[in-house]
């Protein structure tokens, strides 16, 4: 395995889409998309609180994929896969949970409370916080990835449950907006904007997955490289 | 890549500034316009409306003027930032409004930031965490990366060495 320094043409013609997307997004975000009637302008939180959690949950699908694939084929590049969508996951799960109580306090007049769908997305964000803990804590490559992955595995059974959880159990979280029944439902130009938020952090998603998958073979690189020099020496 | 990254943060951070000097600072406000003695003012006006960081700063921080205000029993009514844009990040103000057909008392009221600005606080708050996080976590890839490549010269480096030693 080789530290890749070769500039992929994909790779920058996705780097510039998404900047000229993630333009296109602010103008709606905050021009087009008018303002919400009760909340106001703090509605706007909507478009990069619920996307974050979209794309939380689409990383901790990858690791779920990866995780089985690992476990079937036990090729390390799985692995690599599960480690650096877990780490992205993290991060914009800890987005969810920083700018959901933002949005909250204005609106609920309080930063928590110990709901279904708010206390089950922490339980999540701990479950990928100990999944990160696990891959630091076990020295043996092989025996990492392989607790990692079975962890990974049973891991996502949390983000079913939360994203259930609003139609399951009474909760001061807002109803669903997209196939929430007859009640739900979005202005058109909010949906516009939402639509394009959701596609511009997929967006975002796939080209830091991208970025750290390459760190992650980059590292796995430098670590063989030692081996070889010790057993060398 | 870095070079790209760097320019496209700056991109973003300028397109993010150009998006808040698009949404309208207006904040409207009701005064009462009375001299030392506690009289109110009846009649048409023009009004020097000033705001002061504390009770006894000597500059404003911000000024405009109103013409031909009307003013019932001291009440007055305007819209501040209508004359000169507010572009001011704050809570917590001193207002002080002067009229130069009469003596007010001048005393400064302390104004707090509308519902309208305090949301915006939030939303503001909000949006620069999420992309603050993201840029760095961005920064934390490529650094690194940077390391390794690094390391691996190093590595390389102590081989050649070895191989022609």
């Amino acid at each position: 395995m080789s530290l890749e320094k070769t500039k992929n043409p994909w790779v920058t013609l996705l780097g510039a889409t998404l900047f000229i997307a993630m333009s296109v997004n602010l103008y709606l975000i905050f021009q087009f998309a008018p303002t919400e009637r009760s909340m106001g302008h703090v509605q706007r939180i909507f478009y990069f609180h619920v996307p974050s959690a979209w794309v939380a949950f689409l990383a901790f699908g990858v690791v779920f994929v990866a995780s089985i694939l690992y476990l079937w084929k036990r090729d390390r590049k799985y692995n690599m896969v599960a480690n650096s969508a877990a780490e992205i996951g993290v991060m914009f799960a800890t987005l969810v949970l920083v700018t959901g109580p933002i949005w909250a306090r204005p609106v609920w007049n309080t930063w928590w409370e110990w709901t279904p769908r708010l206390t089950l997305f922490l339980i999540l964000w701990f479950i990928y916080i100990a999944y990160l803990m696990l891959r630091q804590f076990v020295d043996n490559e092989e025996r990492s990835a392989r607790f990692c992955a079975v962890f990974g595995i049973f891991g996502f059974v949390d983000v079913p449950i939360v994203y259930m959880s609003i139609r399951l159990w009474r909760d001061i979280h807002p109803s669903p907006v997209i196939a929430g029944g007859e009640s739900s439902g979005m202005h058109p130009d909010i949906r516009v904007t939402f639509f394009f938020s959701l596609f511009v952090f997929t967006l975002l998603f796939i080209f830091m997955l991208i970025q750290r998958l390459r760190l992650e073979k980059s590292v796995v690189a430098v670590s063989d490289l030692k081996k070889e020099a010790a057993l060398a020496a | 890549m870095m070079r790209i990254f760097y320019t496209l943060a700056i991109s973003l951070v300028l397109t993010i500034s150009f998006a808040f000097a698009q949404v309208p600072r207006l904040v409207h406000y009701q005064g009462e316009l009375e001299n030392a003695e506690g009289e109110l003012f009846t009649g048409t006006t023009d009004l020097q409306i000033g705001i002061y960081k504390s009770p006894r700063a000597e500059k404003p921080t911000w000024i405009e003027i109103h013409t031909n205000v009307e003013i019932q029993n001291g009440i007055y009514s305007v819209m501040l930032g209508s004359q000169n844009p507010l572009k001011l990040s704050f809570y917590e103000y001193f207002l002080e409004a002067k009229s130069p057909d009469f003596e007010s008392g001048a005393r400064r009221k302390m104004i707090v930031g509308s519902g309208y600005n305090y949301r915006l606080g939030f939303l503001f708050s909000a949006y620069t965490i999420v992309w603050v996080a993201i840029f760095l976590f961005m920064l934390s890839i490529f650094s690194r990366q940077k390391k390794l490549i690094n390391e691996l010269g190093l590595i390389g480096k102590l081989q050649k060495e070895k191989a022609s030693a």
